[in-house]
């Protein structure tokens, strides 16, 4: 296999990916090796007329080369009767062999949750956090539950079964709710489990809503559903006229760091207005030395009523 | 960290250069030869790691630090000479790791926690007086870079030793008679700094917990995978 992809030109040199610094080397990605469809890259976006949205996800050149299906994943929704838009981002933990899937339940759940209570509530106060990722985490262990493989007679034992749903699945989860308000301003709350996060993104400036001092060492241990935090409390923001919340896996937060470098000018030069999905697809697939973790973001802009977005 | 210009992993080769382990340094020579093919056959792990080999019997020598192996001819070689103590290697290990995680990081690197592969026949001079070291270099609370040990058994290896220093049960390797030594080496090492780097789960603790309830407003999204 490598004899055959190592001799290929890259997939469709004509436009080789943007380069930051010194560029990882040269492939043809494998195929992922996963019983349901994964596409390697997934990009979406659309406006609501107040506000706009676009999201990419796309895998990270280890994976390419190892031939290990994309972990990330993300969804996005609009609900109508608020105008809001729904956003969930989570990353699959590696050590997790279906947390691809995971991933995917995790973001789907998180999103019909909280449209549920936009249509319950109508985006006053908070969403009931911990009621969201609990049941985002639920998804994972009911689908674990179907999985074959286990011990069939502790299949009615839900400690067991998230047990099993924890080794198959383990996957980050962050969530958020835009809410348009006067202005061309937006509210924002969000909630995490894991080193999934969300910035509010103002010119160069990028201000993580998620706090917490960086480790001394690179920690790739993470904390995952369907475990959760003994706390979750949703963090409130205003995002400002001319500002975008971004909602991102720690493979764009890594390179990124705190965003005065240069991953951080490109990203934020290529976001100061909603570009076409496929550039935002393009620009996360920026090549970069060491930086090889899948990469997922999910950019929010708040438009003017005029504004057709 | 303004900008981080890349995600490094410290990767420490610690071999043991004592006269015991005369009959093996050939196959432990090819074995770090093979790493090193191997390695190059990775290229993301490649361009991540950076790699320092040091050689122990009495005292420690530095035969290789922090390089880039893509740009790495060929690797030192090792010999033996004199006894074996442990305890020189682990007090090496404690002295060099922080400073050289702050020499990364001092270069805008992000640093991963470092990964030592501890080579050795597992018949120490120093026991046990090589254990309080190495537990002194094991202790994250007071070795902050305190590292991971993958320890490999060679030649007329003592397997009780060798699972002593691994600093995980699963990260301890004794070569079986009959297998070829370097390649064996080479396929562990890169298989487990591939895994060093790859996103794992946190081990449960007092502020976490597993949901084991079905939430009362659960429903199960109708557009699943």
């Amino acid at each position: 296999m490598s004899d055959l992809t190592e001799s290929l030109a890259p997939p469709h040199a004509a436009r080789s990916p943007l380069v930051i610094g010194t560029p990882v080397v040269s492939f043809e990605p494998r195929a992922p090796r996963s019983r349901t469809y994964r596409p390697d890259t997934v990009v979406d976006g659309w406006s609501t007329g107040r506000l706009a949205v676009r999201g990419g996800s796309v895998r990270g050149y280890q994976h390419r080369h190892d031939g290990t299906p994309r972990q990330d994943d993300f969804a996005i929704a609009a609900h109508e009767g608020t105008g809001a838009v729904v956003v969930a981002v989570a990353d699959g933990v590696s050590e997790a062999e279906l947390s691809h899937v995971g991933a995917t339940l995790a973001c789907r759940t998180a999103v019909d949750q909280l449209l549920r209570w936009l249509d319950e509530e109508g985006g006053a106060g908070q969403p009931d956090w911990a009621d969201v990722l609990r049941c985002a985490s639920w998804a994972l262990v009911e689908f674990a539950k179907a999985q074959p493989g286990g011990d069939t007679d502790t299949d009615t034992d839900n400690g067991t079964e998230a047990e099993r749903a924890e080794r198959l699945l383990a996957t980050t989860l962050v969530a958020a709710v835009v809410l348009p308000g006067e202005d061309g301003t937006a509210t924002v709350t969000s909630a995490r489990a894991g080193d999934s996060t969300a910035w509010l993104l103002t010119g160069p400036d990028w201000a993580e809503l998620f706090g917490g001092p960086a480790g001394e060492l690179l920690d790739p241990a993470v904390h995952a559903l369907p475990r959760l935090p003994a706390e979750i409390a949703g963090v409130p923001a205003v995002l400002p006229a001319g500002g975008v919340l971004l909602v991102g896996t720690d493979g764009v937060g890594g390179p990124v760091g705190e965003g005065r470098g240069p991953v951080g000018a490109a990203l934020a030069a290529g976001l100061e207005s909603p570009p076409s999905p496929l550039d935002l697809g393009y620009l996360l697939d920026f090549s970069r030395e060491t930086f090889d973790d899948d990469r997922t973001l999910v950019a929010v802009w708040p438009l003017r009523e005029a504004d057709p977005g | 960290m303004t900008e981080n210009l890349g995600n490094v992993l410290p990767v420490y080769v610690v071999a043991d250069e004592s006269l015991s382990m005369s009959p093996v340094v050939g196959e432990l020579n090819a074995g770090l030869a093979a790493l090193h093919r191997a390695l190059l056959r990775e290229p993301m792990a490649a361009a991540k790691v950076r790699f320092t080999i040091l050689g122990f019997s009495d005292d420690v020598q530095v035969r290789l630090s922090l390089a880039d192996l893509r740009t790495e001819e060929a690797l030192p070689t090792l010999t033996t000479r004199g006894g074996t103590r442990y305890s020189a290697a682990f007090e090496a290990l404690t002295d060099q790791l922080p400073r050289d995680i702050d020499a990364l990081k001092a270069s805008g690197y992000a640093v991963y926690r470092p990964a030592v592969f501890f080579l050795t026949d597992g018949q120490p001079n120093d026991e046990p007086e090589w254990r309080t070291p190495y537990g002194t270099l094991t202790d994250r609370e007071i070795t902050r870079a305190a590292p991971n040990i993958i320890a490999c058994g060679i030649g007329e290896a003592q397997a009780r030793t060798i699972v002593d220093i691994a600093t995980r049960p699963e990260f301890a390797f004794v070569a079986t008679p009959g297998t070829e030594l370097g390649l064996a080496i080479a396929e562990f090492s890169v298989a487990l700094t591939k895994s060093i780097v790859a996103s794992a789960r946190a081990a449960a603790d007092g502020k976490t917990e597993l949901v084991v309830e079905r939430p009362n407003n659960f429903v199960m999204a109708i557009d699943v995978v």
